[in-house]
């Protein structure tokens, strides 16, 4: 080893750090060289010197306060009711909240997918009495029309356009259903299979929300009487919720209150389609048809009796969702539409009466010619 | 009092005392005579499981030299307690996060280095205290660092050539490159390796020698200027 090779190897030696047989390579070189030896020795010297001047303690207080704090921790780990228990205790407790909520929600059938995927939903409309398994009526029918056509997605569509001009109602548990829009049945009524009409013997023991002035005209009675499905579940089709009657059915718990303030802010974030919409009654109507209408089915044979009880606002409301509920071309929209109409011109509402009367002139006798006179009687054009 | 004798020739009997902190710990007794032979990691391992006393051995091992290298690096006994709280406590924090089998040292040094030089770098500047000041810095009355060298009981001559001994290294140290500097208090107070501290402080491992060979050529140089001759 030459000195070269020695300055190289200095501070691994100074610190310990060479092989054992690099040490001993390296001592043999201080022995024979005295200025590796006396710059080794130098090193060392300065190095222990500095080493014994630079010790220095911290202050008591610093070695309690970290001792404190180690103490603290190890006992906060170990102790049952402490943090660590915490840390363990906390998530479980959230997630049996989540649960409960989403279990709570399921329940009520807000998020159920029961309703929303169920196949009959998807390929039809079937008309069943909703209100109360238990008062159901025998003489209403089922009726299954095609599902998932244009006509009934429009309809789907004018009814939450038309929701959102609707104020939610301050009705203790009102239904959001029973919002509806008369113009995709005047844009698409096409019609057939008239029947004779019976004139609606009057009733005068419900209280009407707003002024009778007109007598309900006679007409054709309604041939079918079809126990229609509810709007309310045509609403869960579109919103992708269960209806209220649905989830009643499920679950025999009503939140349609609930369901009926989340449609109106759904809806309002859905445009309008075409400007011949109109609305199918005032914010009024729908809220004594609401309150009553409610828990009732929705089919023509109840919208007709509606009719009979002069409850005119609830029968037009039922209507409506009838027409929402039936395809372009059923047999059943000109019975729909005619009764529409006469509530309209019950409720003393010319100008909608006409607009029905207007589409209803297209349909087959008898409701064209019954149309075309009472346009007549009404004082306007024709066509 | 115990007072060294401070010369160069009885300094060469005790090169090879450098100080190595496992070496160097305090015995504890009854359990804690166990706990003190164990190595670093294994003392840490024991603390994760809330071993306290672990901790306890642990923390006497290192609180010195941990100190002392801040407080040379820092320069000041107010910044390099402040740091030097922050590192245990992070240590303790972080203490489930330890491998065992990485080495203790080096992840202490290593949160005790970064730490510095982040105070460092916020305070902009770096104060240095005179080497003649107590060994307990909040202890004035204690004895100061020159009486703690190894030795016999200083004469009055001896004790003032200590003070200006002490006084030249000083100098010398304010005078080495902060890179020497750094390097030089690592590998003194921590015991790592070489190469550990090239680790650490992200250079070469040759780099780390060359920066300790111009530390101690330019400490012996600035002495003997001083007339103080090996």
């Amino acid at each position: 080893m030459n000195c070269r090779q020695a300055e190289d190897l200095i501070i691994d030696y100074l610190y310990d750090e060479l092989k054992p047989e690099s040490a001993a390579r390296f001592r043999r070189h201080l022995d024979e060289c005295p200025e590796c030896a006396a710059r080794a020795s130098e090193f060392s010297q300065v190095r222990s010197t500095t080493l014994a001047l630079a010790r220095v303690e911290p202050s008591r207080m610093a070695v309690n306060r970290v001792l404190a704090v180690a103490r603290e921790e190890a006992e906060s780990s170990r102790s049952v009711w402490g943090w660590g228990w915490f840390k363990i205790l906390a998530p479980l407790c959230l997630m049996a909240v989540v649960g409960g909520l989403v279990l709570f929600q399921l329940r009520t059938g807000l998020l159920s997918q029961e309703t929303i995927s169920s196949p009959a939903k998807k390929e039809s409309f079937k008309v069943l009495s909703t209100a109360n398994p238990k008062e159901e009526s025998p003489k209403e029918k089922s009726m299954e029309t095609a599902a998932g056509s244009s006509g009934a997605a429009a309809s789907s569509r004018d009814l939450a356009a038309e929701t959102k001009d609707s104020p939610p109602v301050p009705s203790p548990s009102p239904s959001p259903v029973f919002n509806s829009s008369a113009a995709s049945d005047l844009m698409t009524a096409k019609t057939s299979q008239p029947s004779n009409s019976s004139a609606r013997p009057p009733d005068e023991g419900r209280v009407e929300p707003q002024t009778q002035t007109t007598t309900p005209a006679v007409g054709p009675a309604p041939p079918v009487r079809a126990a229609g499905t509810s709007s309310a579940d045509r609403a869960a089709s579109t919103t992708g919720r269960p209806s209220p009657e649905s989830h009643r059915r499920q679950t025999g718990f009503s939140f349609s209150g609930f369901i009926y303030f989340e449609d109106n802010h759904l809806n309002a974030s859905r445009p309008a389609e075409g400007q011949a919409t109109v609305k199918a009654e005032t914010a009024a109507d729908s809220a004594g048809a609401l309150r009553r209408g409610q828990e009732e089915s929705i089919s023509l044979a109840s919208a007709e009796k509606a009719f009979q009880e002069k409850d005119y606002a609830r029968a037009a409301v039922m209507y409506s969702r009838i027409l929402q509920t039936l395809p372009p071309g059923h047999s059943d929209r000109p019975q729909a539409l005619y009764g529409l109409a006469q509530a309209h011109e019950a409720l003393g509402d010319s100008a909608r009466a006409l607009r029905v009367y207007q589409g209803l002139m297209a349909a087959p006798s008898p409701y064209g010619e019954i149309a075309r006179q009472k346009m007549k009687e009404l004082d306007r054009p024709s066509d | 009092m115990t007072v060294n004798m401070l010369g160069w020739t009885t300094l060469g009997q005790a090169d090879r005392r450098y100080y190595s902190p496992a070496k160097e710990s305090p015995r504890v007794t009854g359990s804690g005579s166990r706990l003190h032979e164990l190595t670093d990691e294994e003392l840490m391992v024991r603390y994760v499981r809330n071993e306290v006393e672990a901790f306890e051995v642990l923390f006497a091992r290192y609180r010195q030299p941990l100190f002392s290298f801040l407080y040379r690096y820092l320069g000041r006994p107010d910044k390099a307690e402040d740091v030097f709280q922050e590192v245990f406590f992070e240590v303790i924090r972080a203490r489930k996060s330890f491998r065992p089998e990485a080495k203790f040292s080096y992840w202490l040094f290593r949160i005790a280095r970064n730490r510095a030089v982040d105070r460092l770098r916020r305070n902009g500047f770096r104060e240095m205290e005179s080497l003649d000041v107590p060994t307990n810095l909040h202890e004035p009355e204690s004895s100061s660092k020159l009486n703690q060298l190894p030795g016999e009981s200083p004469d009055p001559e001896t004790l003032a050539q200590d003070r200006e001994i002490a006084v030249a290294l000083q100098d010398a140290m304010d005078g080495l490159p902060s890179e020497q500097r750094e390097v030089f208090w690592l590998k003194e107070m921590s015991g790592l390796t070489l190469s550990e501290i090239a680790d650490l402080t992200g250079v070469s491992e040759n780099t780390v020698k060359s920066r300790l060979r111009y530390a101690l050529s330019k400490l012996r140089s600035v002495l003997s200027l001083k007339g103080f001759e090996p």
